[in-house]
């Protein structure tokens, strides 16, 4: 999968050939879009037991939602956007307060990244692909690259779990954690947004833990903090996020 | 040659042929077309969105109303929470403060984006363009987190972001399903219509179009009708 992300990657950067990029101007603009993300945790480092052997850990898979809200002034945006993302870990360890906790369960996934973002100048598809998708209006495209800090949230709620004391099935582990992130794209160059122009993206982030909290979700409605501590580096996560969507207004 | 007449008045509904008895096969007999005005449904009104630009006063007095709202309906909404946690003690606590708040989906991808969608819809019916009914609900919604919720729970950043984001998504939606159904004409139509769109209801919706037809002699017309 990372392979795959990483060609696209390279196709995409080598696409980003330039004109110029018109679109719209001077406004704001909501995108929406489904996602599609990979994650590892602690693979920075975690990659061998205590043993020596080397560990070959299970990527956590997830699907979920992205959206931002953003001014463009020419070609830079800034802005805010947010994922949430459902996901199924089948092969999770990571540090409790000095224990380590192994399972399979779900993560749920919650990020805000505020963000600048660069436009390249407009290209079009080449016309050999244009005829191959006979039929559909394929407009000219231009690139971007966007970055900036992020901050995450992730609950972890474990099935099956090995871990001495205190730690229930109705409990769920939320690691508050900082990173950055990084995303390359391509968007459709419409004379209007309102025209839904489409975007592809494709983003990667690192993440580092720094907080804990055990909370108690035996009542869905009125959650109770059991308690909460500093957590750093407990969890480094580093998460690719595939994504299509369009502008909404 | 021959030639046809085609009358219509609104006591009779007819074909009259004329100058074809002499043709070798007579043509049947046209049925008679359905009095149409008995099956159509009748609108006084035409449900939309008009934009337009706001004064500075207006932005005002409209964020003023939906700030004393949120006063009347949260604790309305959630007297638990309130009587159990809230105090001025923890809102001198939480002013200010800024977390990732650890609640269940239910709230933050349930309830939050729902109030988000009504905000959106509430500034829409006030006349404001997409954009602008986006950034009215952020404002709103930010002065509910960081002067209103603190009064039981500090600030949320995903509540911050996802109610006035999420919610504007939701409200798209709802608002192109609501103009749909309203626009039916059929009761069941505007009763889910007025039901997922509230703002509708009510007397400060500017989106309200009376439609009044106007025929004279060798002229028909419609004339449209828009209070703000």
């Amino acid at each position: 999968m990372f392979t795959l992300i990483g060609r696209i990657c390279f196709v995409l950067f080598i696409a980003i050939m330039a004109k110029k990029s018109f679109s719209y101007e001077n406004d704001f603009a909501v995108r929406a879009g489904f996602s599609y993300a990979q994650s590892s945790f602690n693979s920075l480092e975690d990659k061998s037991s205590p043993t020596g052997e080397e560990i070959d850990r299970e990527d956590s898979r997830s699907y979920g939602v992205q959206t931002s809200f953003s001014y463009k002034w020419g070609r830079i945006l800034g802005g805010l956007e947010s994922r949430i993302l459902l996901g199924n870990a089948a092969d999770l360890a990571f540090n409790d307060d000095n224990q380590t906790i192994t399972g399979e369960g779900s993560i749920r996934t919650v990020d805000i990244t505020p963000f600048i973002q660069f436009n390249t100048k407009t290209f079009k598809i080449p016309g050999k692909i244009q005829q191959f998708f006979t039929g559909i209006n394929i407009s000219p495209w231009f690139g971007y690259m966007k970055f900036g800090p992020s901050w995450m949230i992730q609950s972890i709620e474990l099935d099956k779990f090995n871990v001495a004391e205190e730690f229930r099935e109705d409990h769920k582990l939320t690691y508050e954690s900082i990173g950055f992130n990084l995303a390359f794209g391509i968007e459709e160059d419409t004379p209007y947004k309102d025209m839904h122009p489409v975007f592809l993206e494709i983003s990667g982030a690192i993440y580092e833990s720094f907080k804990v909290s055990l909370v108690d979700k035996s009542n869905s409605q009125e959650i109770n903090i059991l308690g909460s501590r500093d957590a750093k580096q407990d969890i480094k996560t580093f998460t690719l996020v595939l994504t299509i969507g369009m502008i909404l207004f | 040659m021959s030639s046809l007449s085609f009358a219509n008045n609104a006591n009779s509904d007819s074909f009259s042929l004329g100058g074809l008895e002499n043709l070798k096969s007579q043509p049947t007999e046209l049925p008679a077309l359905p009095k149409k005005v008995q099956y159509q449904r009748k609108s006084n009104y035409y449900y939309t969105y008009i934009d337009r630009e706001h004064t500075f006063e207006e932005n005002i007095n409209n964020l003023a109303a939906i700030y004393a709202v949120t006063w009347v309906v949260y604790p309305l909404t959630q007297p638990s929470t309130v009587k159990e946690k809230g105090s001025l003690e923890n809102y001198r606590k939480n002013f200010g403060q800024l977390v990732f708040d650890k609640d269940e989906p239910f709230w933050n991808w349930f309830v939050h984006p729902i109030s988000g969608s009504q905000l959106f819809l509430f500034y829409r019916a006030r006349g404001y363009s997409r954009s602008d009914a986006l950034t009215m609900s952020f404002i709103s919604s930010t002065l509910f987190e960081f002067t209103v919720e603190i009064y039981t729970e500090p600030a949320s950043v995903q509540d911050l972001y996802q109610t006035p984001v999420l919610g504007s998504v939701l409200g798209l939606g709802l608002e192109k399903l609501s103009l749909y159904l309203l626009n039916t004409g059929n009761v069941l139509g505007k009763i889910i219509g007025h039901a997922i769109n509230p703002s509708t209801l009510f007397w400060f919706y500017e989106g309200k179009v009376k439609l009044i037809p106007q025929v004279g002699k060798d002229k028909a017309g419609l004339n449209v009708h828009i209070d703000w």
